[in-house]
């Protein structure tokens, strides 16, 4: 594991990235109550939709899945699995395919960046990525009377016919950015800012950090001995690191996620 | 130069190919693209000035800390307080979005008249509803025989709640109702052991290294989840949880062990694993003279003896492997608590049941050690004129005859704590009663109401949380306005005090605010304990404060006043009923039965059980992402079943079928999950008329966990 930490991070045509942003999902420890996507929703503004809808035409930057150990009753058992965009660093599949360059690679912090204004909504994107962790606007975005009042103006709300997904809470990157550019920083620390879904875990089983900071916290368990990524054979290098202590679980992030 | 065909052919060409190399075709989509994202019906967030600010949830009596993100004097988005002493940054799904209520399509405004059981609904003023209930009121007062007046208290131990005794003691029989609440009824097996000073238990999570839980589940909702759910592993260092539990819920996930036992068999498991308990003598070594003791009562012998491993383990439907594992980690890895509870919708768990998991508790030495079930001191008692007299005693709704109660108020400003209507319709005086609620959201509590009085939401006024049932010390926090109440809202004391003269009621002027102020002047007096600050995440002690105001600016601004610890005080446990043959005897007649029951041959039925969590109890539109936008969390109308049960009743996924019991049908789409507890269906409270609740067999104990049910297929 830790000759894949040491991977140049590089991504074709940009330097080296500062940092690499990245997660530690500590899968033992997600009781699968959701706060993390209902902190996610409130943070970047993402709508309600209809009920009609069904799991296929949900708007979720980060989805708990819930998979099973294929086994029946009662040796039975569920692990929940928060899926969220895995910030792929290496031939990040979306950036590849995206027609209007809405998808970008940030040099700085090698976050995978959706730029809802360019989007045409063809969904190549959606078609290319492996976690299926993109969602697309299927409807306007309405929210009940008066709740308009408590969205966040650091997140512009999308229009119909768009793709979007988790950015590690843009909004809140950039207002540590202005704070550093305040107080005389021309850097943004990792400890500056968590994603409102990392916040809000309610058993702390989400951890963020700098990836290329040996000493972080996410960089310590990301080379634990029971770490991993999903569809590591694919070569992305993704930058959300999962861990459990169950065998079970270990082997399926080279499977299919199935809804039980 | 001549210009032919030919050449403007060329230049067509050439301009069709230069266009399209050009940025042009790009910066056309590009705008357009933009355009249509900036149509005037997308809603512009408004932007603002960005304040913190810091309050307690109300939501639950867990009261979690907050810190509440406010543009301008509107919350945007509510995040937990790491430091906090209690709930130590947890905030539940729910929690998350409390911001949000005020705006819920279900808000109650104004007070409303529901006549055709709540599907019409009239607007009232003010003056009309203090006129017409207070006539109610008087002739009630005047007419015992009608019937008593009652009132179900959503919070019990706030100051609010003494202002509720003190009404229903102005009525002969009248009756001060407390909600189910499993764990203040288990733990009120132990009630008194500790003396007059420290009338209740508390739980000690922080201490305990082993915790067996019969259906506690304590990251959904049970006590205060922040308690359990920041606590390491077991294998970093943490308890071990053994969870005990028909359902595969999310707690159950989470546990070292999972133990799926048959419904209603947790009494059976219990005595089970104390048998195994007492036979190695595996209980705490400084208990030996007590327990031994009991050998003196024939049916301690007789029950202990009547369920062997085996029988216990063939009951509840385990291996009896798993019941001499855990009864022996239980005498291994003290402090281990036995904790009982239910998901709130399921209800709490029977008396025969809470004898016999705090069996356990006293078994191992848990009762009044540290890691244990720990003495508490009651919230200080508070001193307010108009609130002196005498005070109906509280009391459960299971003591309550049917069909008395000819006038009920209900507190229903605690969402959660929801009582299944056909429960309360039972303690009514047929056709004849008058159900008032006292509810800021149409919840279900209310949907058999006559009248609705709108209350302030919680972020809408100043809101007491007391202390929580499992707290191992009492505790206040309050919920601090942050947004404006609805002109109508009023707080319960305040609707009352309107009523109050047409019904001839002996009753001094009360608001919300005299409450307020005497309860944090009463904490200010006892001068114990220490106030946690939200804003700096300082700890001052209660007797620092120069005054009581200087304390409730504290507790406005945000603070938690904790109660100093008990540790000196030792129980004496031969106060418990466990010391008393008729304990016994009870037992040991509940398990004959329920052994009898458990070995009849199963037929095609099924057994129903209701569920949710605490979480979902929320208005906001945001909650489906964990439903019907995620498939997290079942939605109302669906049914978890395994697939060999389904399999036996001809039954596929997603297929839709009927649940008929004797209270009446509910059509369900069928979910299989092959953790699900074959032999049984489990379907998610719900708001709606699809609320599984419904057709439940509530007994004459307020029972309603698990209701036999035909299950059939629908072919339309």
């Amino acid at each position: 594991m830790s000759d894949k930490m040491d991977q140049k991070t590089e991504t074709k045509g940009h330097p080296p990235a500062n940092h690499r942003f990245g997660m530690a999902v500590d899968l033992d420890r997600c009781n699968g109550c959701g706060a993390c996507m209902l902190a996610c929703s409130v943070e970047n503004n993402v709508a309600p939709v209809p009920e009609k809808a069904d799991d296929r035409k949900g708007l979720t930057w980060i989805r708990v899945y819930k998979a099973s150990n294929g086994s029946a009753f009662p040796e039975a058992r569920t692990v929940f699995v928060p899926v969220l965009c895995q910030q792929c660093g290496h031939h990040t599949p979306c950036v590849a395919v995206c027609p209007q360059q809405a998808v970008d690679v940030d040099p700085e912090t090698g976050i995978v960046g959706q730029m809802p204004e360019r989007c045409l909504g063809c969904r190549y994107c959606m078609a290319a990525c492996p976690y299926h962790a993109r969602y697309f606007n299927w409807w306007d975005p309405v929210w009940p009377k008066g709740l308009e009042k408590t969205l966040n103006p650091a997140v512009a709300p999308r229009m119909r016919g768009v793709v979007e997904k988790c950015n590690l809470c843009h909004g809140r990157l950039q207002a540590a950015k202005a704070k550093a550019a305040a107080e005389g920083s021309r850097d943004v620390q990792p400890d500056d800012y968590q994603p409102a879904c990392v916040e809000a875990c309610p058993t702390g089983a989400l951890t963020f950090g700098d990836l290329n900071d040996p000493d972080s916290r996410v960089s310590q368990l990301a080379r634990g001995q029971n770490s991993f990524r999903l569809l590591e054979r694919l070569g992305t290098d993704p930058k959300i690191y999962y861990r459990s202590k169950r065998r079970w679980v270990r082997e399926l992030a080279e499977r299919r996620l199935s809804r039980t | 130069m001549k210009i032919d065909r030919r050449h403007l052919l060329k230049f067509m060409g050439g301009s069709a190919v230069g266009v399209v190399l050009s940025p042009l075709p790009w910066k056309v989509v590009d705008d357009v693209s933009i355009w249509t994202q900036n149509w005037s019906w997308i809603p512009v967030p408004v932007r603002g000035e960005t304040i913190f600010r810091h309050t307690s949830c109300a939501l639950c009596p867990a009261g979690c800390g907050l810190k509440v993100r406010c543009i301008g004097a509107q919350p945007i988005a509510l995040s937990g307080l790491t430091g906090h002493p209690t709930s130590h940054g947890f905030v539940c799904p729910g929690g998350l979005l409390g911001h949000h209520l005020p705006f819920s399509s279900r808000r109650v405004t104004q007070p409303v008249r529901l006549t055709k059981g709540g599907r019409e609904a009239a607007p009232l003023s003010t003056e009309q509803v203090a006129s017409d209930l207070g006539g109610v009121l008087a002739r009630l007062k005047a007419d015992p025989a009608a019937g008593r007046f009652a009132i179900i208290d959503a919070l019990p131990g706030r100051s609010t709640s003494l202002a509720y005794r003190r009404l229903a003691s102005q009525f002969p029989g009248g009756a001060y109702i407390l909600p189910p609440d499993g764990i203040r009824q288990s733990l009120g097996v132990f009630d008194g052991v500790a003396g007059d000073a420290y009338p209740e238990l508390g739980v000690d999570l922080d201490g305990a290294r082993t915790v067996v839980s019969f259906g506690a589940d304590l990251f959904e909702g049970w006590g205060t989840p922040g308690r359990f759910a920041r606590k390491p592993q077991s294998s970093d260092g943490g308890p071990r949880l053994t969870q005990i539990n028909p359902r595969y819920s999310n707690t159950a996930c989470m546990a070292d062990t999972w133990l799926p036992v048959r419904p209603g068999s947790e009494a059976i498991l219990a005595l089970g694993l104390a048998g195994v308990i007492v036979k190695e003598r595996l209980f705490n070594s400084g208990l030996s003279t007590l327990i031994d003791g009991l050998d003196e009562i024939p049916d301690f012998r007789d029950l202990l003896a009547a369920i062997p491993v085996t029988r216990a383990a063939e009951v509840c439907g385990i291996s009896p492997e798993a019941v001499m594992t855990t009864a022996r980690e239980m005498g291994a890895n003290a402090p281990c608590l036995a904790l009982l509870g239910a998901g709130y919708s399921g209800g709490p768990f029977g008396e025969d049941d809470r004898l016999a998991v705090n069996f356990l508790n006293l078994l191992s030495g848990a009762v009044g050690a540290p890691g244990g079930l720990v003495p508490r001191r009651s919230l200080p008692q508070m001193e307010i004129e108009g609130l002196t007299g005498d005070l109906v005693p509280p009391t459960d709704l299971s003591e309550v005859p049917d069909g008395s109660i000819a006038f009920l108020m209900i507190d229903a400003t605690v969402p959660r704590q929801a009582i299944p209507a056909a429960l309360i319709e039972r303690k009514l005086v047929k056709d004849k009663a008058v159900v008032v609620s006292f509810s800021a959201l149409e919840v279900q509590a209310i949907g058999r109401s006559h009248y609705v009085l709108p209350v302030p939401l919680y972020l809408e006024a100043l809101e007491e949380i007391p202390t929580s049932s499992d707290s191992p010390f009492a505790t206040l926090s309050y919920s601090v306005p942050l947004v404006p109440a609805p002109p109508a809202a009023s707080a319960p004391v305040e609707w009352i005090g309107r009523m109050a003269p047409t019904a001839g009621l002996d009753w001094a002027p009360l608001s919300a605010d005299t409450l307020n102020e005497a309860r944090i002047r009463a904490v200010w007096d006892c001068k114990r304990g220490s106030v946690y600050s939200y804003a700096d995440g300082t700890t001052k002690a209660n007797s620092e404060f120069a005054s009581a105001e200087e304390l409730g600016t504290a507790f406005k601004a945000g603070a938690c006043w904790l109660d100093s610890s008990a540790d000196s005080v030792k129980p004496d446990l031969t106060k418990s009923p466990y010391f008393k043959p008729e304990t016994w005897g009870r037992l040991k007649r509940a398990v004959n039965a329920r052994i009898e029951v458990r070995s009849k041959p199963s037929d095609d039925r099924v057994l129903l059980m209701p569920f949710t969590t605490a979480f979902l109890a929320t208005a906001s539109p945001l909650a489906g992402k964990l439903t019907h936008e995620s498939g997290l969390y079942l939605r109302p109308g669906e049914a978890l079943m395994s697939p060999s049960t389904a399999g036996r009743l001809a039954l596929r996924e997603g297929q839709k079928a009927e649940v008929e019991t004797s209270k009446g049908r509910l059509r369900v789409r069928i979910r299989l999950d092959e953790s699900a507890v074959p032999g049984t269906v489990f379907v998610p409270v719900s708001e709606t008329d699809a609320d599984p609740r419904n057709l439940c067999d509530i007994g004459e104990d307020c029972i309603w966990r698990a209701t036999p049910a035909k299950l059939r297929r629908l072919d339309v």
